[in-house]
C-alpha cells in the first residue's frame, strides 16, 4: 500500500480514583475534544426499567451542584463549542469540542456532573425529561416508517433475560416507571470515576492535559462498578417475524449473530459487509438493485457491540415485489458468496473502502476521541486507532470465507419482514 | 496541587486566532478556476467540483431535472458502462457523490492521497463525457419514482415538501429538488443531456482540492484532465427568478391528516433572506436567539419548560435568492395547538421587545467562536471553500465574520424579527391526527385540511 498510514500519538494514565485518561495531542487546528465514556448502557437496566440509562443521560444535561439547570448547553455554546451525549447497549458517552482555550471549561463541566450530580436532581427535572424522551421515542421510532423494526429484531433474536433484548430508547410504560430513587441508585452504581474513561484530543500538550485532568477529576470519589451482567446463552436458531407498518412497500431485515467489537473477526465481518453492499459494484447492489431490480436499496453493516455482535442486511422492496421473494433473492447472493468466496478484485476494493472510511472516521479530533474512547472501554486498547489499519490490510480471502461461512448461516439469526398494513 | 474552584466557570485563555489554510487560486485557459490547499493531518484528499447546473431556474413542471441529471453521471461515461464505472470507483475505495442544490451542481470526492490522479480522471469522465444512455436514464428514473412514491410514508417529508410549496408556490424553490412523480415521469435522456451540456462548463466552474497532496503535481493533473474541456457555444443557464415577497399561502393554517399519527410534525415558514443580502448578520443573530441553538427561546420553551417535544429549531436557508425561514418541530399530538400558541407568542415577543444583552451575546459568541470547529478537516475546508466560490465571498470573509456579527445591536435584531416573523407573512402547517387539534387551531386563523396519508 503506497499511502502512509496515519499515526496518532497518545498517552494513557489511570488516576488514583480509577479514572482512565487518554490524551491525544494534535495541533493542526486550535480546537480540543473532551469525551467521557461511562461503561454502562441499556444492557445494565433492570427488568421493567428499560430506557433508563438513556433517560439518565438526559438528566446529566440538567445541571449539577455548580452548574444550574440547562446552563451546561448555554455555556458550551457561548464558548463556541458543540456537544452531545448518546446511550447504547454497553456505554453512555458525553462529549464536546471547543476552541482550545476552553479545555478547562469542558473539564469543569464534565467533572461537576461526575462528582456533584446528585444535589441537583429533582422530580420536576425527571418528569420533564421523561416527557422529552417519550417524544424522542415518538419522533425517531414510532412515527417514522420502519421505525420499530430494530426493536422487533432484538426481541426475536435474544432470549428472555438477555441484556440485548430491548432497545436503548426503552418502552413507554417503563419510562413511566422511572423514579428519583432509580436516578440516585443508578448514579452511585455506575457513574463513579473507576467506571469512566476520559479522552482529551486536540490542541493541548500531553503534560497540560494530564495535569488538568488530575486537577479537575482527581478528588472525585465513587464506588467500584459491579460485575458485568451475565449473558443468557443464546442458542443458534432461525426466527422469522412479520410486522405491519404505515409504509407503501415491504422491507426485509436480516440480522445474523456476528463477532462483537471485542472479538477476533470483527474487522473481517466489517469487510464482509463492505464487500456485500458498500458501492454499486457490490454483489447485493449489483444483483438486487441494478440487474434484477427487485430492491430500491440495500445496505449491510455490523454493530460494534461489546458482547454479541449483529450483522445486518437490509433491503427495501420495489413496488410489486413481496418480502418473501426479496428475502430469497438476498439469501441467494449470500449463499453464492459463502460458496465461491470473493474475487481478489472484490476483496481489494472492500479493503480500500474500509481503509478510506477509517481515515474519514478519524479526520477530526472529536471523531478520533470517540474511537479512542470506544477502543479503550471495550477493548482496553487505545492504540486501536493506529493498529486498526494493519488489521484491515491483513484480511485475506480465507478469512473472509471463514467469517462468511460462520456468520451468514441460513439456520441462525432473525428475518423480519415489515409489510404495508393492507398486506398484513 | 491546588484544589479546583468549582463555584464558577474557569476563565478562558486567550482566544485562538482563526488561521485558515491558504488556497492558491489558478485559472486554466478555458476559464476553469482551480483552488488548492495542502493539509497534512491525515493522508487523504477532498475534492469539490462546483458547477453552474443547479435547480434554481427549473420550473416546477420539470422539478428534479438537475438532481436526476446528477444521478446519471456515474451510470456510464467515457466509454465505460455503468457497471464498469462502479467497479472503477469501488475498486479505488474512493467516494463519489453528485447532487444538485438550488444554486449549483456539486460533485464531491474523497480518497486516499495517493489516488488523486485516478480520482481526477474519474471526475473528468463523469463531468465531461457522461453517456446519458436512454436505458440507464430509464432505470434511474424508475428508481427515483420509487423513492418519490415512498416519500409520503414519512410525516417529516410530507411536512417539509408541503411547507416549501406553501411558501414559494410556483417558484422553483416551491418544488422538491428530487422532483415529483408528475415532473420526473416526463424527464427524458435528451432533457438531461441538454441540461448538463449547458450548465456543466469550465467558464463558470470551480474545482477545489484540499488534502495531503503536492499542489504543483495536483495542478499538472488538473491541467491534464480538464485543460481540453471546451466552453459550449450556448449561454449559461439563467439565474433563479426572484421569489415572492411573502409566503404564497401567508396567513393560512394548512393541516395534513394522518389519523394514525403518534405525533404532529409542525412547521411555520416564510420567505427568508438571500446569501449576502443587506441585514444578513442581524437576521443570523435573530435566528440564533429565536431558535438556531439548543439554548434558543423556542427549544427552551417547548422542550425544557413544557416537555412537548424532543427538539424545536428555526433556520434561515440562505441561497442566491431568499430561501425559506422555517421553524421545525415534532410535538405530542395533544400539545399541537398549545405549541402553535407558544411559538407565535415567542415570535411576537421578539418583534415587540429587543432581546436581552445576554441573549445577544450568546448568539454572537455561538456564531463566531465556533468558527475553528468548522475548519478542521480536509472535507470541511474543501466544502467551505466551495461555499465561498458559490456565493462569491471575499477571501477574508471568515476572518472578518466575527466583527460583522458583533456589530449587530438589539434594535437591529428586533427589526429583523419584524421583517422575517411578520404574522401576515407566515404560513402554519401541521401533519398529524387532525381531528385532535383542528378545532383549537381554528381559533388562530382559517384552517385548510388535506389528506396527508400516503394512500390518498
Amino acid at each position: 500500500m503506497a499511502t502512509d498510514q496515519p499515526r496518532f500519538p497518545f498517552v494513557e494514565r489511570t488516576l488514583d480514583n480509577g479514572l482512565r485518561v487518554v490524551v491525544h495531542p494534535d495541533h493542526s487546528a486550535p480546537v480540543v475534544a473532551v469525551h467521557v465514556m461511562y461503561h454502562v448502557g441499556s444492557k445494565n437496566e433492570r427488568p421493567g426499567k428499560t430506557g433508563f440509562a438513556h433517560l439518565f443521560e438526559h438528566l446529566l444535561f440538567q445541571g449539577s451542584e455548580h452548574v444550574e439547570g440547562t446552563e451546561h448547553m448555554r455555556i458550551v455554546q457561548d464558548a463556541g463549542g458543540s456537544m452531545n451525549g448518546s446511550t447504547w447497549f454497553d456505554r453512555t458517552n458525553y462529549y464536546e469540542t471547543l476552541p482550545s482555550n476552553r479545555l478547562d471549561l469542558a473539564l469543569w463541566l464534565e467533572s461537576d456532573r461526575m462528582g456533584f450530580f446528585l444535589p441537583a436532581i429533582s422530580q420536576a427535572k425527571l418528569d420533564n425529561q421523561r416527557d422529552v424522551v417519550k417524544n424522542e421515542r415518538r419522533q425517531s421510532y414510532e412515527n417514522r416508517p420502519y421505525g420499530l423494526a430494530v426493536e422487533t429484531v432484538l426481541e426475536a433474536t435474544f432470549p428472555e433475560g438477555h441484556p440485548y433484548r430491548h432497545p436503548a430508547i426503552g418502552y413507554m410504560e417503563d419510562l413511566d416507571a422511572a423514579t428519583l430513587d432509580d436516578v440516585t441508585g443508578f448514579f452511585r452504581t455506575w457513574y463513579g470515576p473507576a467506571n469512566a474513561t476520559l479522552v482529551v484530543a486536540g490542541d493541548v500538550t500531553v503534560e497540560t492535559a494530564v495535569e488538568r485532568a488530575r486537577h479537575w477529576f482527581g478528588d472525585i470519589r465513587g464506588e467500584r462498578p459491579p460485575a458485568p451482567p451475565e449473558l443468557v446463552p443464546r442458542p443458534p436458531r432461525r426466527v422469522d417475524v412479520r410486522i405491519t407498518d404505515e409504509v407503501s412497500v415491504p422491507r426485509v431485515y436480516l440480522a445474523f449473530p456476528a463477532p462483537s467489537f471485542t472479538e477476533p473477526g470483527f474487522e473481517a465481518a466489517d469487510v464482509l459487509t463492505s464487500l456485500l453492499a458498500d458501492g454499486r459494484s457490490t454483489r447485493l447492489y449489483a444483483s438486487l438493485v441494478h440487474e434484477r431490480r427487485v430492491a430500491a436499496d440495500v445496505s449491510a453493516y455490523v454493530w460494534p457491540t461489546e458482547s454479541v455482535g449483529l450483522l445486518w442486511v437490509v433491503a427495501t422492496a420495489r413496488p410489486g415485489v413481496d418480502a418473501r421473494s426479496l428475502e430469497a433473492e438476498i439469501r441467494a447472493v449470500l449463499d453464492g458468496l459463502r460458496e465461491q468466496g470473493p474475487t481478489a478484485r472484490e476483496l481489494a476494493g472492500a479493503r480500500n473502502r474500509s481503509r478510506r472510511q477509517l481515515v474519514r472516521q478519524l479526520d477530526s479530533v472529536g471523531r478520533r476521541a470517540d474511537m479512542i474512547a470506544h477502543a479503550t472501554v471495550y477493548r482496553g486498547e487505545p492504540d486501536y486507532v493506529n493498529t486498526v489499519f494493519g488489521r484491515y490490510d491483513a484480511i485475506d480471502e480465507a478469512e473472509v470465507m471463514a467469517i462468511a461461512g460462520r456468520v451468514l448461516d441460513p439456520d441462525d439469526g432473525t428475518a423480519l419482514h415489515v409489510v404495508p398494513e393492507e398486506e398484513g | 496541587m491546588s484544589r479546583p474552584v468549582r463555584t464558577q466557570a474557569p476563565p478562558a485563555g486567550p482566544e485562538p486566532a482563526l488561521e485558515l489554510p491558504k488556497f492558491a487560486t489558478h485559472r486554466l485557459a478555458n476559464g476553469l478556476r482551480v483552488e488548492i490547499a495542502r493539509t497534512t493531518t491525515t493522508p487523504d484528499v477532498a475534492v469539490r467540483l462546483v458547477l453552474g447546473a443547479g435547480a434554481g431556474a427549473t420550473v416546477p413542471e420539470r422539478a428534479g431535472l438537475a438532481s436526476l441529471t446528477c444521478d446519471l453521471l456515474e451510470e456510464g461515461a467515457d466509454g465505460r458502462s455503468a457497471r464498469e464505472m462502479a467497479e472503477w470507483i469501488d475498486g479505488l475505495g474512493a467516494a463519489f457523490d453528485a447532487r444538485a442544490t438550488y444554486d449549483d451542481a456539486l460533485l464531491s470526492m474523497h480518497a486516499m492521497n495517493d489516488q488523486l490522479d485516478e480520482v481526477l480522471e474519474f471526475l473528468a469522465a463523469v463531468t465531461r463525457r457522461p453517456d446519458f444512455a436512454p436505458a440507464e436514464v430509464s432505470r434511474r428514473r424508475d428508481m427515483r419514482l420509487d423513492q418519490l412514491r415512498r416519500r409520503g410514508d414519512e410525516p417529516a417529508r410530507v411536512a417539509g415538501d408541503a411547507l416549501d410549496a406553501a411558501v414559494f408556490g410556483g417558484h422553483p424553490y416551491g418544488a422538491p429538488l428530487v422532483g415529483t412523480v408528475e415532473s420526473v415521469e416526463r424527464l427524458e435522456a435528451a432533457d438531461l443531456a441538454g441540461f448538463w451540456a449547458r450548465g456543466a462548463r469550465p467558464d463558470t466552474a470551480c474545482l477545489v482540492i484540499c488534502g495531503d497532496v503536492e499542489p504543483a503535481t495536483v495542478l499538472a493533473a488538473v491541467e491534464r484532465e480538464f485543460g481540453e474541456w471546451a466552453v459550449p457555444p450556448e449561454a449559461p443557464p439563467p439565474a433563479a427568478p426572484a421569489p415572492p415577497a411573502e409566503a404564497a399561502r401567508a396567513g393560512e393554517i394548512l393541516l395534513f391528516d394522518r389519523p394514525a399519527s403518534r405525533q404532529t410534525e409542525l412547521r411555520i415558514g416564510g420567505v427568508g433572506i438571500a446569501r449576502g443580502e443587506a441585514g444578513e448578520e442581524a437576521a443570523l443573530v435573530m435566528n440564533a436567539i429565536l431558535g438556531g441553538l439548543f439554548s434558543s427561546r423556542v427549544n427552551l420553551k417547548l422542550r425544557e419548560e413544557r416537555g412537548w417535544t424532543y427538539g424545536a429549531r428555526t433556520a434561515l436557508l440562505r441561497r442566491r435568492r431568499p430561501g425559506p425561514f422555517l421553524l421545525r418541530t415534532a410535538v405530542a399530538t395533544e400539545a399541537t395547538a398549545g405549541a402553535f400558541t407558544e411559538l407565535l407568542a415567542e415570535f411576537e415577543r421578539l418583534r415587540d421587545e429587543p432581546p436581552e444583552p445576554a441573549e445577544l451575546e450568546l448568539a454572537a459568541n455561538a456564531l463566531t467562536r465556533s468558527l475553528p470547529l468548522q475548519f478542521q478537516t480536509a472535507s470541511q475546508l474543501a466544502g467551505r471553500r466551495a461555499e465561498m466560490v458559490t456565493y462569491e465571498l471575499p477571501d477574508d470573509y471568515w476572518e472578518r465574520f466575527p466583527e460583522r456579527i458583533e456589530a449587530v445591536d438589539s434594535a437591529e435584531v428586533r427589526d429583523a424579527a419584524r421583517r422575517l416573523l411578520a404574522p401576515d407573512g407566515l404560513v402554519l402547517l401541521a401533519v398529524g391526527a387532525v381531528a385532535d387539534f383542528a378545532a383549537e387551531l381554528g381559533e388562530l386563523g382559517p384552517v385548510h385540511v388535506s389528506p396527508g396519508d400516503r394512500r390518498t
